[in-house]
């Protein structure tokens, strides 16, 4: 007997359309913020047309548009509009953004002769090149036909004088600086115990090294003062004449007259000098160099201090300890770990590690250098081990928990097959078990590389700086500096987001440097899971 | 149809009947054995001998207990928790409960051969020097001696001669059985115990692991749990048969098959059996 | 692929073959005995009754052990039942040929006998089908055996000679001496011998071909 409610679609049919709709509204989220991060990070770099506007009271500008926005206060039916321009100049300007109510633009024109500069100090430019004033004397005006080549010649030129400056006073001097300290630590040391023939050739390694301290400051005076510098003397919208020496110029190009070509290299050409380059500018300007390698350190430090913690901890649980109320409610504690808000780690991190270990670990090994060096602790503040650890002990849960799950999923024939064979328990685990679980244990680490890469707040209590005077991994011995502070992209975020003096010219930077966090994590990942990949090939038949 | 006249002979060694084979007649003896999971009796007052270089079939229907008791010669049910036993088993003489007897040792003398093959996800190479490497054998050259002997007897050689370095786990079922026995023989153990290890194969596999248990016991001694009686009664030379963890009869197989003692046995065998 | 068990198939099928020598030695040697009155010869082929007896036990344990543990199916199962009827038909024609020894024996005593009918050419014959039975078993040859069948009729028609010869027309009793008699016997014993020959034949048809052709008229 036929009824109306025997139809031949499967029951539950409508959970399968849920689930599905699920997963679209998941998938467009992370599209979503995708596109939106790209979208505001990649404009950072493009550089369109440059207008120069009249406004209705009289003023002109030359300036870049960055934001175009209704009104506070506007009727929604009939919304009026402001445009912030990027002007530059903020030494004359005051602001580098400018607000311009978009009723009162009368027009803008695109004049071809518009110049963009980007400086070492107070920010980008935009003016009207009058004459190009050469090293060698000769001034050549704007409209000169060859003024391009010659002008963009002279930059080149400059940015060689302004990096061997850099050499020698960064990187040399630096190195001399370094070494002087570290002497005369050691001299008042030796002083304080009396060793005189130590005290006698510490001085004398002083001296010499302030002799080639003086010999560098001569050599970099020299080579200021070798080239005279050629600059660039321009009016700016409202008129005014602006003169740039070239040594200051990063960049320069004519934003009105570069066909899509020539934008598409500059382009390139930004987005490298910011995956590249160190900063400048309090951090507003420049690459983040140093903060991707600090965070890539951290990160790959920190996988490599969880992973045996956390594969020795699930091993002895699973396979040690005795079943029992004890065990579980170690394993329930265990579990629980992984809810702690991040900040407590960061506590703990400070108070424990830093204080507590750190201070031990200066006491013990470091005396000398606390007592003749303005007590600067070693390891007795943040530094690169501290932040790791405390970042290890966080995703701890995670790397456990995975590597239970894999251990139990290896079949129990294997297990009952070593043991058969006389191999004793450690053999049995070291040989069959851990191979075997190696894919899930690899992702229970890449769960915890992808938190642990994402988290700031701990860290801004115990390492993390806005802005470190050196790499924590470097060519100079221990060549792995456990010590040291170090920047890292997420803090980077929140310090541009919220502690920079000039915001607006912050917030491209911010979404800039998401993308860049992203593009980090994912390529962790990304490694993590290829490596994954060739264990599952090589143990075919593991269940991970 | 001259095949059924003339059948051309079938073993690669030389296989001598089972009485002028047989060794030491209590090299595996189990003495008023009892066994306990928890409270619950698996095994109850066995005792029976097992001589040297025979083959002895355990048979009984589902839950009689002679996995148990296979499981307990290498002492594998001490894995289990909550286990008790009474009674004494003893290999050559030497209690397997003697305190002074390490656990591993014993199963480096006796080995196992399980009935869903389990090879480990190594190379063929590997698995079958696993048992000499936990015993410390390091040098290259022993090992792969000892590799090529073990797959010789264990009749796989020259199926897997050139690719000793690929995975165990590409082998077909019949293959990876034999893999698995090649990895229990290869250190040498006195003692083989197959816990049904053709349940899971096709009758041609099957039929090569029995020639291949023909063929080992002119070396080791054999104890294999079964559930086919016919298996039983080709392969070994003698046959217990169990119930309910109790012993009903114990003799060669001949007597056991042809002429049965105890009523149950009769049963069991002619398949009238509950 | 062959089996180990498959071994003892061979066992088997070479004691049958030894308990087939065995019978046609003894039925030749006992024929030569007839025929020369010799006592020694008659002695040897009693003594030889024996050991055919125990070929046929063990040709049985090896059946049923066979049965029992081995599981065997299509033509092996044949070869089983035949090996056990051809094993049994031997050791019939063992003991008639101990039987015609045992008359050969008397007849001797009373003194040699001048006339011995057709005995020798029976006997020749039934040697011969024997022989034919023996080889179509071990060569595997359906003619062989389809022409024991064929032969069997030639020793009866001999038997039936013999009969009518001695107590044939006019059954002048008075001529039959107790010598005659016993020569009866051992024409009968020929003929049975050749009856077993027959059975031996058949069964090794079933064996080769499955077919049953026992009973045919």
């Amino acid at each position: 007997m036929a009824s109306s409610s025997d139809s031949s679609t499967p029951r539950g049919e409508a959970w399968v359309w849920f689930s599905g709709l699920g997963l679209i509204i998941g998938l467009g989220m992370v599209v979503g913020l995708l596109a939106l991060v790209l979208m505001n990070g990649a404009t950072v770099f493009w550089a369109p047309p440059v207008p120069v506007a009249q406004v209705d009271d009289g003023r002109v500008l030359i300036g870049q548009l960055a934001q175009r926005r209704i009104r506070a206060g506007s009727p929604a039916d009939q919304p009026r509009y402001e445009r912030q321009y990027q002007v530059g100049l903020r030494e004359l300007n005051g602001n580098s953004y400018l607000w311009i109510d978009e009723a009162k633009i009368k027009g803008e024109t695109f004049p071809a002769d518009v110049l963009g500069l980007e400086r070492v100090e107070n920010g980008p430019a935009f003016v009207r090149p009058q004459t190009l004033r050469k090293s060698d004397g000769k001034i050549i005006p704007a409209t000169d036909a060859a003024f391009e080549a010659a002008f963009q010649a002279e930059v080149a030129a400059a940015a060689a004088v302004r990096e061997k400056l850099i050499d020698i006073t960064r990187h040399r001097i630096g190195d001399v600086n370094a070494a002087m300290d570290q002497a005369r630590v050691a001299l008042r040391r030796a002083e304080d115990l009396k060793i005189t023939d130590e005290v006698a050739a510490l001085q004398k390694e002083i001296a010499q090294l302030d002799g080639r301290f003086a010999s560098l400051q001569e050599e970099a005076k020299q080579v200021v003062a070798g080239g005279a510098v050629a600059s660039l003397v321009s009016q700016d919208a409202a008129g005014r004449e602006v003169v740039v020496p070239l040594t200051q110029v990063i960049r320069a190009w004519f934003p009105n007259r570069l066909d899509t070509w020539g934008r598409v290299n500059l382009f390139a050409s930004r987005l490298g000098e910011f995956i590249f380059d160190e900063p400048r500018e309090a951090n507003t300007e420049g690459g983040l160099m140093p903060a991707i390698f600090g965070t890539l350190v951290m990160t790959v430090f920190m996988s490599l201090l969880v992973t045996p913690f956390g594969v020795i901890t699930a091993i002895y649980l699973r396979e040690y300890a005795q079943q029992g109320p004890v065990l579980r409610i170690v394993r329930i504690s265990v579990n629980n770990l992984a809810g702690v808000p991040s900040i407590v780690f960061g506590v703990f991190g400070l108070g424990f590690f830093v204080y507590v270990l750190g201070g031990s670990i200066d006491q013990l090994f470091f005396a000398d250098q606390l007592k003749y060096n303005n007590n600067t602790p070693v390891f007795g503040t943040g530094g690169l081990l501290w932040c790791s650890l405390t970042l290890a002990l966080m995703t701890l849960p995670v790397v456990i928990v995975a590597t239970e799950e894999a251990l139990a999923a290896v079949p129990r024939g294997m297990r009952e097959a070593s043991l058969a064979t006389g191999a004793s328990k450690w053999q049995t685990i070291r040989d069959i078990l851990l191979p075997a679980s190696a894919p899930g244990i690899l992702t229970g680490v890449i769960l915890a590389m992808a938190r642990g890469a994402g988290e700031v707040a701990p860290l801004m209590l115990v390492g993390v700086v806005k802005l470190a005077p050196s790499l924590p991994f470097d060519g100079s011995a221990p060549f792995l500096h456990l010590d040291r502070k170090f920047m890292h992209l997420g803090f980077h975020v929140y310090d541009l987001g919220f502690q920079s003096p000039d915001s607006d010219a912050a917030r491209p930077m911010v979404f800039a440097t998401t993308l860049l966090l992203i593009v980090l994590v994912v390529c962790l990942n990304l490694g993590a899971i290829w490596i994954r990949n060739r264990l599952r090939a090589r143990f075919k038949g593991a269940s991970f | 149809m001259s095949q059924i006249m003339n059948p051309p002979s079938s073993s690669r060694i030389k296989v001598r009947p089972a009485a002028e084979r047989e060794g030491r007649k209590d090299y595996i003896s189990i003495r008023d054995f009892g066994f306990y999971y928890g409270a619950k009796k698996a095994l109850d007052a066995i005792s029976l001998d097992i001589p040297e270089r025979q083959v002895v079939a355990f048979i009984g229907p589902s839950g009689c207990g002679k996995s148990t008791l296979l499981r307990n010669l290498n002492r594998m049910n001490d894995l289990v928790d909550g286990i008790r036993h009474e009674g004494d088993i003893t290999i050559n003489g030497r209690s397997i409960y003697d305190p002074g007897l390490e656990v591993i040792s014993l199963r480096r003398r006796v080995g196992m051969v399980f009935q869903k093959s389990n090879p480990f996800p190594k190379s063929i190479f590997e698995n079958v020097v696993y048992a000499l490497r936990v015993v410390g054998v390091r040098d290259r050259a022993v090992l792969e001696e000892a590799c090529e002997t073990s797959l010789r007897k264990a009749a796989l050689w020259d199926e897997v001669k050139d690719r000793l370095n690929d995975s165990a786990l590409g082998l077909s079922g019949g293959q990876m059985q034999r893999l698995c026995i090649a990895r229990a023989i290869a250190n040498r153990p006195e003692i083989l115990l197959m816990d049904e290890p053709c349940s899971a194969l096709d009758p041609i596999a099957t039929g090569k692991i029995e020639e291949l248990i023909h063929e080992l016991k002119e070396q080791f001694t054999i104890v294999i749990v079964t559930h086919s009686m016919q298996q039983a009664a080709r392969v070994s030379d003698r046959t217990a048969f169990f119930y309910l963890g109790k012993q009903i009869e114990y003799d060669t197989t001949e007597k056991i098959f042809m002429n049965p003692t105890q009523a149950q046995t009769e049963a069991y065998i002619s398949g009238r059996f509950g | 692929m062959q089996r180990f068990f498959h071994d003892e198939l061979r066992q088997l099928r070479d004691d049958l073959i030894l308990m087939g020598e065995r019978s046609l030695d003894m039925s030749r040697l006992v024929l030569r005995a007839v025929e020369t009155g010799d006592d020694s010869l008659a002695l040897q082929v009693r003594g030889m009754d024996d050991r055919v007896d125990e070929l046929e036990k063990r040709v049985d344990r090896e059946i049923m052990r066979y049965l029992t543990l081995f599981g065997p199916m299509g033509s092996d199962v044949r070869l089983l039942l035949a090996a056990r009827d051809i094993g049994h038909d031997l050791e019939r024609i063992a003991d008639e040929a101990s039987v015609i020894a045992k008359r050969a024996m008397v007849i001797s005593e009373r003194g040699p006998l001048k006339d011995l009918l057709h005995v020798p050419a029976e006997g020749v014959i039934a040697c011969e089908v024997l022989r034919l039975a023996i080889d179509s078993f071990i060569e595997g040859d359906l003619e062989k055996a389809r022409l024991v069948l064929r032969r069997d009729a030639e020793i009866d028609a001999l038997n039936r000679k013999n009969y009518e010869e001695l107590f044939g027309k006019a059954g002048d009793v008075a001529k039959v001496s107790a010598s005659h008699v016993e020569l009866i016997f051992i024409s009968k014993a020929l003929e049975r011998i050749g009856d077993h020959s027959k059975n031996i034949a058949e069964q090794v048809i079933f064996l080769l071909s499955g077919e049953d052709v026992r009973h045919a008229r």
